[in-house]
């Protein structure tokens, strides 16, 4: 297998969510699309609760000691909301992880229904991650631009793309750093609570390594779209879904499709996840 | 014009410098601000760091040996318009006379620099403004809470606390305008302002009017950008509250650098709150200009 490129998916189970589901759906996605090989980083209890096959992934690596814990509130749309734990300490390490000279990292539920993410590779910029973030439903409430009130930018680690080099290697253990003496970095930067959040360590790390200000490049083609967990899926298509976007004026049907999405509600994955990848399957 | 034919005798052909205008007030060290900038500007320019104080006896003789070293010429006023005030600007306007410079940067008193800005130099209008005024987080700020008889009266968005000039015959007309603006700037609002004009002479209305009229010799640049240190101008977030520092925090490195809630800064500051200049930041500024053999 050519390892010059490829793309990182983590996924850690909790009781009620399959990650490594989502993730497979994930890689059958990003392989039709971007035409790239996938490494799956999880952990033995995951692969436990996990019943169906890792063969779509090409490389799985097992890192039981790094996964750590949180705790999260996830909904299923309006029908259920539940606190669950939710492992994404793992993240931190995807330099060391990875085995890829240039490497895309993604959230499992970004849902690459495109080929844009394929413009990072051959760029000149060792490391990008968006600021931007847009909503599936254009008039709803858009997401903070600060980690909080006259701080720092805030940069998704949904997605992520880098490559082998001194300055990647730089902003990932600025990434563990922060991780490690969080309880000094959320207050010097005026985090709102104790709770780790990858987007806010790798924002702190792009602040840092970019000379404390907003100097890390975007990735090329790509502004985020995103739906929230209160949006539950009507109907899935090869090329995208239907959402039902919650919002003050009701439910609102929203069509996705020909774009790369994340997509919150893990239920309404995990409920689509077997016609999705039919159609996905029938119209290679 | 006063003394300007003797002064244009004194600088040399070519010559650029900076201009600060600071005179003491009963409460507020003035001169120990125009000091602290003098300093800033000697261990960051390097394309002149030349500093020409303007000020009045009384300021002058506060100061100390160590604080009027810094300054490559200091001028007393002839003629202090500004003795019955207690805001004193009204001798502001006077800088195209006094400047001994064939290009000169004027800057308020309260404001730090932190890098060489050889950019400015570069610079070729008559008369050259900043209009540009920045958030802490070096995003342009968009906010016009603190300006609305700009917007309100179509005036160009003139940042007085840093500007240029040449000493051409538009320049010249330029200050004159702006001379019989502050000379009747009751008379001047009243027939040209709307009623959101201020109550006061305020230098960046009257410097603005000027650019207006001289529209073919006063430009903008974005060159020239600040930090300006008031609370709705520095925040995305809209605030009555006046007190910018409860809100950003400021670190002044060692080397002289300076974070607004962790960004670094690459514009000058200023930064307004008289009691921000503190004597650790001018400790750290003498120890830097020592360090670069600026000062003994």
């Amino acid at each position: 297998m050519n390892k010059s490129k490829g793309a990182v998916l983590f996924a850690h189970n909790n009781t009620e969510i399959d990650y490594i589901a989502i993730a497979a759906f994930n890689a059958l996605l990003i392989k039709k699309n971007l035409g790239l090989p996938v490494q799956l980083v999880t952990d033995t209890d995951s692969i436990s609760l996990y019943t169906g096959s890792l063969d779509m992934f090409d490389v799985v690596t097992q890192v039981d000691d790094t996964v750590g814990q949180n705790f999260k509130v996830y909904r299923d749309a309006d029908a259920k909301t539940l606190t669950l734990p939710f492992r994404n300490i793992s993240r931190i390490f995807t330099y060391d992880y990875s085995v890829f000279e240039e490497t895309i990292m993604l959230d499992a539920d970004y849902f690459v229904f495109t080929d844009a993410l394929n413009a990072c590779f051959g760029s000149n910029q060792n490391i990008m991650l968006n600021k931007e973030y847009r909503e599936i439903l254009h008039d709803r409430r858009s997401f903070e631009k600060k980690i909080a009130n006259d701080a720092i930018s805030l940069y998704w680690a949904t997605a992520i793309y880098f490559n082998r080099s001194s300055e990647s290697e730089f902003f990932f253990n600025k990434v563990k750093d922060v991780y490690a003496k969080y309880d000094y970095y959320r207050r010097l930067y005026m985090l709102p609570n104790n709770m780790f959040r990858n987007d806010f360590a790798f924002s702190i790390a792009a602040h840092e390594v970019s000379g404390f200000c907003d100097g890390i490049a975007s990735l090329p083609n790509t502004s985020l779209l995103k739906s929230i967990d209160l949006d539950d899926i009507s109907k899935v298509t090869p090329r995208g879904a239907v959402f039902l976007a919650a919002s003050s004026r009701g439910t609102i049907p929203v069509k996705v499709e020909n774009c790369d999405v994340h997509v919150m509600n893990k239920w309404a994955i995990i409920r689509n996840l077997k016609e999705w990848e039919q159609l996905i399957q029938l119209d290679s | 014009m006063g003394n300007y034919q003797e002064l244009k005798r004194m600088g040399t052909a070519n010559s650029a410098g900076f201009v600060i205008v600071a005179q003491n007030s009963s409460d507020i060290n003035y001169a120990e601000q125009a000091y602290a900038l003098a300093l800033s500007i000697s261990n960051t320019q390097t394309y002149t760091k030349k500093v020409t104080l303007i000020t009045d006896g009384a300021t002058k003789n506060s100061m100390s040996v160590k604080q009027k070293g810094i300054f490559d010429r200091i001028i007393v006023l002839d003629v202090d318009k500004a003795a019955e005030s207690s805001w004193k600007i009204e001798n502001r306007y006077r800088v195209f006379e006094l400047s001994p410079y064939d290009r000169t940067a004027v800057m308020d008193a309260d404001m730090l620099v932190f890098r060489d800005h050889r950019e400015w130099w570069d610079i070729t209008h008559p008369v050259a403004y900043c209009e540009t005024a920045l958030r802490y987080d070096g995003t342009v700020a968009t906010s016009d809470f603190y300006r609305k008889t700009f917007t309100s009266n179509g005036l160009p968005n003139f940042y007085s606390a840093l500007f240029m000039f040449d000493k051409s015959t538009q320049a010249e007309q330029f200050f004159n305008d702006v001379k019989y603006i502050c000379e009747n700037w009751q008379t001047v609002y009243t027939e040209i302002l709307d009623k959101t004009r201020p109550s006061q002479l305020s230098m960046d209305v009257a410097y603005a009017i000027a650019a207006k009229i001289n529209s073919d010799s006063a430009f903008s640049d974005t060159r020239l950008a600040i930090v300006h240190a008031k609370t709705n101008t520095l925040r995305h977030i809209e605030s009555i509250n006046d007190n910018w520092e409860e809100y950003i925090s400021t670190h002044f490195t060692d080397d002289c650098s300076l974070y607004l809630n962790n960004y670094l800064t690459y514009v000058p500051f200023h930064y307004h709150k008289k009691t921000w200049l503190s004597k650790d930041i001018i400790g750290q500024l003498e120890h830097y200009a020592k360090h670069l053999h600026i000062i003994r």
